[in-house]
């Protein structure tokens, strides 16, 4: 039954968001807030696995599922990224020349943009529990510009994240 | 690299007279597409550009177009709905059966790997201060995911509605509490009827 519940509440932040990430503030509204099957710190952890290797934006719901309810919930995850994917076969048939329409445009472009603001105050529980000292805001920060501004894979601003760690560390003790 | 974007006026080879490609080529195409290519989805869309339309010519531009429209309005990962839409172009649903497996489970399998090793790594004070920083830095990451959402909405024609969707549905939640979903509706029924007439 938990699984079943899993898969519609991944299901309902995937399908009602466009581009992934977006998911997250849905996703977090039911699965920390309401429910309590994970903290602010998994999901972020979820996040960040989902952001080190390769794959499409919304891999992290597979570690999501993974830290709920072991591999099954993993499957479970996966099946919840894949399944609104084959939505776009009945537009490719049915909708077609229509998705260039002014009036979908701007709802998906205004949902999108309402999307990142939600993201933005998503993060902001998230980043109170992750931001403990200044080095952390300092990574932080480091890679909001590298990610930003920059085509460097996001495997390798992990990995530099976790040296800064560590020679964060070696320097204060 | 930047997106790219089909030139409709380029003639594509031909392809509908081509052969459709076997189910085991479409499944290594998108194996390799889906799982190799870091950089997110516009590098794989780049990748899958040049395999199908430019060097086998199993799609149009027209077609590959089409897909990627169709993909940027589909709910969910864009780039899963663009490889189920191009393979379905090729080999109806078993196709984009195949390509969206193919694209999907090597990397969520290595996903399952590394939330393993995470949260297998707080035995150690040097694991835990390393894993500290990886998570400071996603926080950082998922910053600049918004912030990436937004840029190209910063036109002359859409920053004043782009500023008024992100600020509203960041107080919304934030302090009023309001549920997402309610908001992302409500912004769209905003954008159906505030647009400037915008094109894909």
């Amino acid at each position: 039954m938990k699984l079943v519940l899993l898969y519609v509440l991944l299901l309902k932040a995937m399908a009602t968001t466009f581009g992934g990430t977006a998911s997250l503030a849905v996703l977090r509204e039911d699965v920390v807030v309401r429910h309590g099957f994970l903290t602010d710190r998994d999901l972020n952890l979820a996040v960040t696995a989902g952001r080190s290797g390769p794959g499409p934006n919304g891999i992290y719901l597979v570690s999501v599922g993974y830290l709920i309810a072991g591999v099954p919930g993993a499957c479970v995850g996966w099946l919840a990224m894949i399944t609104p994917a084959f939505l776009v076969i009945p537009l490719v048939r049915l909708v077609g020349a229509r998705a260039d329409s002014p009036r979908v445009l701007g709802a998906i472009r205004a949902s999108t943009a309402a999307s990142a603001g939600l993201l933005m105050a998503a993060m902001v529980p998230i980043a109170r529990g992750a931001l403990t000292d200044g080095l952390l805001v300092a990574v932080a920060a480091a890679s909001f510009a590298v990610f930003s501004f920059t085509r460097i894979d996001s495997a390798w601003v992990i990995l530099a994240a976790a040296l800064t760690g560590g020679v964060g560390m070696a320097l204060t003790h | 690299m930047a997106p790219q974007t089909p030139q409709r006026s380029e003639a594509p080879r031909g392809t509908r007279g081509a052969p459709r490609p076997p189910l085991v080529a479409l499944a290594g195409l998108f194996l390799r597409a889906g799982n190799l290519t870091f950089g997110g989805g516009h590098v794989i869309t780049a990748t899958l550009q040049r395999e199908m339309v430019h060097r086998r010519g199993w799609l149009t531009l027209d077609q590959y177009g089409l897909a990627q429209s169709l993909a940027k309005v589909t709910p969910g990962t864009g780039i899963l709905a663009f490889c189920a839409a191009t393979a379905w172009m090729l080999r109806r649903w078993a196709g984009a059966l195949v390509a969206v497996l193919a694209a999907s489970v090597p990397s969520a399998a290595f996903v399952v790997l590394l939330t393993w090793a995470f949260t297998s790594l707080t035995s150690s004070r040097p694991a835990q201060v390393a894993l500290a920083a990886v998570l400071a830095a996603a926080v950082g990451m998922m910053w600049a995911a918004a912030w990436l959402l937004v840029r190209p909405q910063l036109t002359p024609a859409t920053w004043l509605r782009t500023g008024v969707m992100v600020v509203g549905a960041f107080v919304a939640l934030w302090r009023w509490s309001i549920s997402p979903l309610q908001i992302l509706l409500v912004a769209a029924l905003i954008g159906v009827f505030w647009n400037s007439g915008e094109t894909a």
